[in-house]
């Protein structure tokens, strides 16, 4: 890849595909993949690019194809730890943000259907309806309502996490 | 939860000044982890096997005097290679510029034409192939003659009143009609098992994903 154009078109959009790739991801080895896999797809694809939208909203529109499409096997994260799921405390011990509730807003985005991660996605990057529908490919008038559903969900599962933490503490402190 | 997850997220990214964007060396000359390119790349590989392994047994079975045998075998496999090689070029239409719905819905397809065109094709070379192995194994040669005609005359030599047709037996003619037809019959079955072992996980992953984009979009 010419480095020129990863400075020029990728680096400054890497926010985008790293809020992105980290959603589509549970260890730092696959996150790490996906992003690389990302830049090679827009690399490849940049030809393609016609202008008729913005370069960022092609970036989270190819980002966003190449991870709902990557299905990997979840296979690290559990190799590593040896169990079957990372536990909410190595999730945020593993953290990739400073922001402690970002993490785990993160955690719960995961647990989404890769069609919900991508909606929450764009919706909290403020995009449109119209936008988010053009990119997903589907009909605005249904985002709302599944942004809705979405939300209840997030916060159904943040919750229960803060409430077994808090439970943690507890147990800890007796 | 005290926060919006709005707020959760907007706070949270600006206390992050500094994403840590992972090292991307030499992205060029990287191999694609993506299931399209790795399908394309395995698809490719099979089919220059294909090409290797049709002339190599062409070669072996015309010094094994088996050339009928090697003959068929030649022409499925080149048939195999011809029909699969278009597959191949339609998969480098499968265009991720598109939105996802169309983009997964392109790929959907896809791997659905892959399979179908290879039902067709199963249908006539899995018996095809059945055939030409027997052809094969009755020509074998050995000092005198060969092992087909060998096996041929000792069954007529014990049971000399067994029904001839072409000059075999008629149950062993019966019985090779009978593994033909069901092999052409059961092709479809026995290529959809294979492919779902394959791409049964994949298959079932793109179809959940499509049926929950389509209610999005109705």
């Amino acid at each position: 890849m010419s480095s020129d154009f990863y400075n020029s078109s990728i680096l400054p959009y890497a926010a985008i595909i790293i809020k992105i790739c980290r959603a589509y991801t549970d260890t730092e080895q696959d996150f790490e993949d996906y992003y690389q896999e990302v830049c090679l797809q827009i690399w490849r694809s940049r030809e393609k690019f016609n202008g008729q939208s913005k370069w960022s909203t092609w970036i989270y529109r190819l980002s966003l194809n190449v991870c709902i499409t990557l299905f990997r096997k979840k296979k690290r994260a559990n190799e590593q730890i040896g169990t079957e799921k990372l536990t909410h405390k190595q999730a945020v011990s593993n953290g990739a943000f400073a922001d402690e509730s970002l993490n785990m807003l993160y955690d719960a985005i995961r647990e989404l259907s890769e069609v919900d991660k991508a909606v929450i996605l764009l919706y909290l990057e403020e995009k449109t309806y119209q936008e988010i529908a053009e990119i997903i490919g589907s009909n605005p008038n249904n985002i709302g309502v599944r942004i809705k559903r979405i939300k209840k969900r997030l916060k159904k599962i943040i919750d229960g996490k803060i409430d077994r933490i808090n439970l943690e503490g507890r147990f800890s402190k007796d | 939860m005290e926060k919006s997850i709005e707020s959760i997220w907007k706070e949270g990214f600006l206390k992050t000044d500094n994403l840590n964007v992972p090292k991307v060396n030499n992205l060029y000359n990287q191999k694609s982890i993506h299931i399209i390119e790795k399908m394309k790349s395995r698809f490719d590989k099979n089919l220059k096997a294909i090409i290797i392994g049709a002339v190599a047994f062409l070669v072996i079975t015309f010094f094994l005097n088996m050339l009928i045998t090697g003959v068929i075998f030649f022409v499925l496999l080149i048939w195999v290679y011809l029909v699969n090689k278009k597959l191949l070029q339609s998969a480098t239409e499968i265009d991720n510029n598109t939105n996802s719905f169309q983009y997964l819905k392109a790929f959907h397809q896809w791997l659905n034409q892959m399979m179908l065109e290879n039902i067709k094709l199963a249908r006539v070379y899995y018996p095809l192939f059945f055939l030409a192995v027997v052809i094969g194994g009755y020509q074998t040669p050995l000092s005198s003659g060969s092992i087909g005609e060998l096996v041929v005359y000792k069954i007529l030599m014990k049971y000399p009143d067994t029904n001839v047709v072409f000059g075999l037996p008629l149950f062993f003619v019966i019985g090779i009609s009978v593994i033909t037809a069901l092999l052409a019959f059961f092709a479809d079955k026995i290529y959809r098992w294979d492919f779902n072992i394959v791409y049964g996980t994949l298959m079932s992953k793109i179809e959940d994903i499509l049926q929950d984009m389509k209610a999005l979009s109705e």
